[in-house]
């Protein structure tokens, strides 16, 4: 089975290894992907190596500053903020995927059937794209999770909704120009259907263009979820989520630095993070310069 | 014999927008009536230059393109009508291979699936047996099993080609059109393919249209021969009739141009002046007029029609004593 | 015999990737003379352009690099000059013309701009001369109504007329010597009659020596005094026009003589080359054509065969015309 998947597909397999190749060699993707390394380590370690456990309070030690107990100190109720920090990675990078995963999937459909079906069908959902793309992202994220409850999940729900234009919008141009290839004509002449053509011919030839926005996206995502969260729309107390952890943070801040400080750093690393490494991955994967 | 394919009176223009307001304002004449007939196990090979029309009527014979008039009729069924799964199961016997090998095969695709999908697209044949005669038409085009489990930028040219007349005749087609497959081929590699082809067709009687703008190529090729210019067909006749007695200027003139590979046959190119003349603003009367080493007066006003000068040998020309009532009456 | 305009000896020409090291050029030697038209033959990958390319210091290094060999123009070596000297010469003592005119146009200036400009850039004329010799040299190129196509841009006009107006603009400084990479393979048959009428008689009426590129062995027997064929970076063949098409030696001209479809002979089935080109990256020892070769024998995939006298004028690089016996 293993032996029969390796032959398959031994190409992308090289070129997977290619890719770490130059990746390696490219000092905004090493950099990048240190960040987003730590971050996810960070998740996924947080229950065997955080110190405390994130929701105890302890009112004896609450807003302490950073010290050898608390290396980041303590919050109000005397959480211990690195902590929290660690088990906020999970959640900020759990709707990063998800919103990634949902809105990707979806709007590389929606482009996908968009770019090729033309026309029409064109016409009507990229209008629709349009008038969602018209609304600032945040404030649309804002009115969708306000309209459904305030909750984790309904904040992903919302932040996917809004980001689903900016992949279908991609998606369908690349549809466009796939479309005029000759394999899709000789596809038709085949006898395939429209479906099977999209499944088949177009989407993977979109695959690593929609990769390479989702890394992009992936910062942005976090961000606006971690303002939804800030505003209270998000992660509901007593959830360590790093926005809304600033959100309360923010009354300590001339006083107890730490409390706003830390979480916000580790939102704009990880922003960071994903941003130079969806740069460098952009220019590796573009097929002119992997000559 | 029967014809596998008759294409009768097809028209196809393409609009153009512009404008303001996106109107249309122009037409681009690619086909302007034409008539083919292709029998059983031979080759028909349709030649012109860049603008003739000849890879639309390709697309038209196969329905790809729908035809503004006309129809196209296999074994006697008009399929320009057909929709859905009925035209689906045509297609399994209409198919086609390209020019470019670059963009005819999907680089993420194996060729294991290019060449197979067509069978199960079309419901022929799953799983191992899929992968059985992918085998089988790999090795009739020359080609190895362990190629089905590559990508196509590992393969050349002429390679990709081959895979390209595999995936073609894998659901067992009777008709195959060519769009210039070999063009883009080194001239090592195109014997190679060009004997294939004609290897396949003494094989297994395909039938075929063979398009082309070599007409070195087309000779080698075709029983046939249809030469186009501007949409219309200007002369068709038998390959030996045709290289014998060239009767239209044009053809002629794509004759005298054409450079032999023999320096002791050297002789003065570039008969015709003037550029290729596009389709959208297509000459009065007989299209090719304003180029013709042979222009009358008649010419300019008066669009010859397609008539036997010889036997079986068509010719659109004033210089064969033809006019044409009805273009007159509908100018 | 005097000497030649062009004389390249031993030329090596390699590009450096991540899949490893192509070697394009390999101990390549080529001569034109004052006033000849060279055809160089091949097939793709077999270096012509890169040749071509080479012989104005236009490879892109990196990747590529001339590793060894020299260029001798008029007993300069090219590859030894400096800056200055090397743009005196491109476009004025060298000019070259590319497949694609498309590419080598400007499409934001007018046609008359850019001609001027090249002409400018190389005389010392007024901008009133340089326009006349404009019009001049369009009309040598039957360019009908020249002013009219000094104001067109490069879209306006077909690809015939494009390439007359390259063959007017690198002709507009009366070059020693003129390359031309495949000039007329984008074009329609009938229109490349037009355009290679016309490259013919200007050449012969100026004199300048060509050095013309091409795939197509039609248009080089009936442009080309002498004739170079090369296969996967190496020279294989050199001779006479006539000579090449009546007698060729080496199995691989021999080959592609075969292959081609001809209008005057059945040839069915065509003779065939079996085999594919091979990669550059690792090529093989010896003689690059020996896996495809019908006539190898022993030394031939371990020893590269040079190139060897077998008749005045007449040079092939095949172990079946060994140096000994060579004789004049």
């Amino acid at each position: 089975m293993w032996n029969e998947f390796r032959k398959e597909h031994a190409w992308q397999i090289k070129e997977f290894f290619f890719t770490i190749r130059l990746l390696r060699r490219n000092p905004s993707a090493v950099a990048g992907f240190i960040i987003i390394a730590i971050m996810i380590l960070m998740a996924l370690t947080a229950s065997l190596l955080s110190p405390y456990n994130p929701i105890q309070i302890s009112l004896r030690e609450r807003l302490s500053p950073p010290s050898m107990g608390h290396p980041f100190g303590t919050d109000e109720l005397g959480r211990d903020i690195l902590s929290r920090v660690m088990y906020g990675a999970r959640i900020s990078l759990r709707i990063g995927v998800l919103v990634i995963l949902i809105a990707g999937g979806l709007g590389a459909i929606i482009g996908a059937i968009s770019g090729y079906l033309g026309k029409r069908i064109d016409n009507l959902i990229m209008r629709v794209m349009d008038v969602i793309l018209s609304f600032p992202p945040l404030v649309l994220a804002l009115a969708l999770a306000a309209a459904l409850g305030p909750s984790l999940n309904n904040a992903i729900l919302a932040v996917a909704f809004v980001m689903i234009p900016k992949f279908a919008r991609m998606v369908r141009g690349e549809a466009l120009s796939v479309k005029e290839k000759q394999f899709i004509t000789a596809a038709r002449a085949s006898g395939a259907k429209s479906l099977w053509i999209i499944l088949h011919h177009i989407l993977p030839n979109c695959f690593s263009s929609v990769i390479i926005l989702a890394t992009l996206i992936l910062g942005e995502t976090i961000l606006i979820a971690a303002s939804l969260s800030f505003i209270g729309l998000g992660a509901q107390p007593p959830t360590p989520e790093w926005g809304a952890m600033i959100s309360v943070g923010r009354k300590f801040l001339m006083d107890q630095w730490w409390y706003a400080t830390f979480p916000g750093l580790f939102i704009l690393m990880t922003v960071i993070g994903f941003n130079i490494f969806g740069d460098a991955l952009r220019d590796i994967l573009d097929p002119r310069i992997r000559r | 014999m029967n014809p596998v394919i008759e294409a009768i009176d097809l028209v196809k223009y393409f609009p153009i927008y512009g404008g303001l307001f996106g109107r249309k304002v122009e037409y681009l004449k690619a086909v302007d009536s034409i008539n083919l007939t292709i029998y059983q196990g031979e080759t028909l090979g349709l030649v012109g230059e860049s603008g003739c029309g000849k890879t639309t009527v390709g697309y038209l014979i196969l329905n790809l393109l729908r035809p503004d008039r006309g129809k196209v009729l296999h074994n006697g069924v008009d399929i320009t009508t057909l929709q859905g799964n009925e035209l689906q199961r045509v297609r399994r016997n209409l198919q086609i291979v390209f020019q470019d090998p670059q963009s005819s095969l999907d680089p993420r695709m194996l060729i294991k699936k290019t060449v197979g999908y067509p069978l199960e697209v079309n419901r022929l044949a799953r799983g191992n047996e899929v992968v059985t005669r992918v085998k089988n038409i790999l090795g009739e085009v020359g080609l190895d099993e362990d190629h089905m489990y590559r990508y196509p930028h590992e393969f050349s040219g002429g390679q990709r080609q081959r895979i390209g007349i595999a995936r073609a005749l894998i659901t067992g087609p009777e008709f195959i059109v060519f769009d210039e497959p070999t063009s883009a081929l080194d001239v090592s590699v195109q014997a190679q393919i060009l004997n294939l082809i004609k290897e396949l067709q003494r094989r297994h009687g395909y039938s075929y249209l063979f398009i082309s703008h070599n007409l070195s190529v087309i000779k080698h090729v075709s029983h046939r021969i249809a030469v186009m210019y501007l949409g219309k067909i200007v002369e068709s006749a038998s390959r030996l009739s045709l290289f014998d007695r060239p009767l239209h200027p044009y053809t002629r003139a794509l004759l005298t141009s054409l450079p032999k590979p023999d320096p002791r046959k050297r002789h003065t190119l570039g008969v015709l002046s003037g550029d290729v003349p596009s389709p959208v603003n297509v000459p009065s009367g007989c299209r090719f007029h304003p180029r013709c080493p042979q222009r009358m007066e008649e010419c300019v006003h008066l669009a010859p029609s397609l008539a036997e000068a010889e036997a079986d040998h068509w010719v659109a020309c004033h210089h064969y004593g033809f006019t044409d009532y009805q273009e007159r009456r509908s100018q | 015999m005097a000497d030649p305009l062009l004389s390249i000896k031993n030329l090596s020409v390699q590009f450096f990737t991540y899949q490893g090291v192509v070697r394009a050029l390999e101990e390549v030697d080529l001569t034109i003379q004052k006033g000849e038209v060279l055809g160089l033959v091949g097939e793709t990958g077999c270096g012509k352009s890169v040749m071509a390319r080479s012989v104005l210091r236009l490879i892109p290094d990196p990747p590529g690099k001339i590793t060894q060999g020299e260029i001798l123009f008029k007993g300069e070596d090219i590859l030894k000059v400096n800056r200055k000297r090397l743009r005196e010469i491109r476009g004025n003592e060298i000019s070259m013309i590319f497949q694609e005119p498309m590419s080598s146009l400007n499409p934001v200036f007018t046609v008359g701009d850019q001609m001027e400009e090249v002409i400018t850039l190389h005389q010392e004329v007024d901008r009133g001369r340089a326009k006349e010799i404009c019009i001049e040299m369009l009309q040598q190129v039957k360019m009908p109504d020249p002013e009219r196509v000094l104001s067109k841009y490069p879209h306006e006009l077909s690809g015939g007329m494009r390439q007359r107006v390259m063959i007017a603009m690198e002709l507009s400084c009366r070059p020693d010597l003129l390359i031309a990479d495949e000039p007329t393979t984008a074009l329609d048959v009938t229109v490349q009659g037009q355009v290679l009428t016309i490259l013919d008689d200007l050449v012969r009426r100026i004199g300048v020596s060509v050095l013309f590129i091409s795939h197509d062995l039609g248009v080089i027997a009936q442009l080309c005094d002498r004739v170079s064929v090369m296969y996967a970076g190496q020279m294989v063949e050199t001779a006479l026009v006539g000579e090449l098409f009546a007698d060729p030696r080496h199995p691989y001209t021999h080959g592609l003589l075969q292959a081609i479809p001809s209008i005057d002979e059945e040839r069915d089935p065509l003779m065939v080359i079996p085999g594919i080109v091979p990669r550059l990256i690792e090529p093989p020892e010896g003689c690059r054509f020996y896996p495809r070769c019908t006539k190898r024998f022993n030394p031939c995939d371990k020893i590269v065969p040079k190139l060897v006298q077998v008749n005045p004028g007449h040079h092939v690089a095949c172990h079946l015309y060994p140096r000994e016996s060579e004789k004049s």
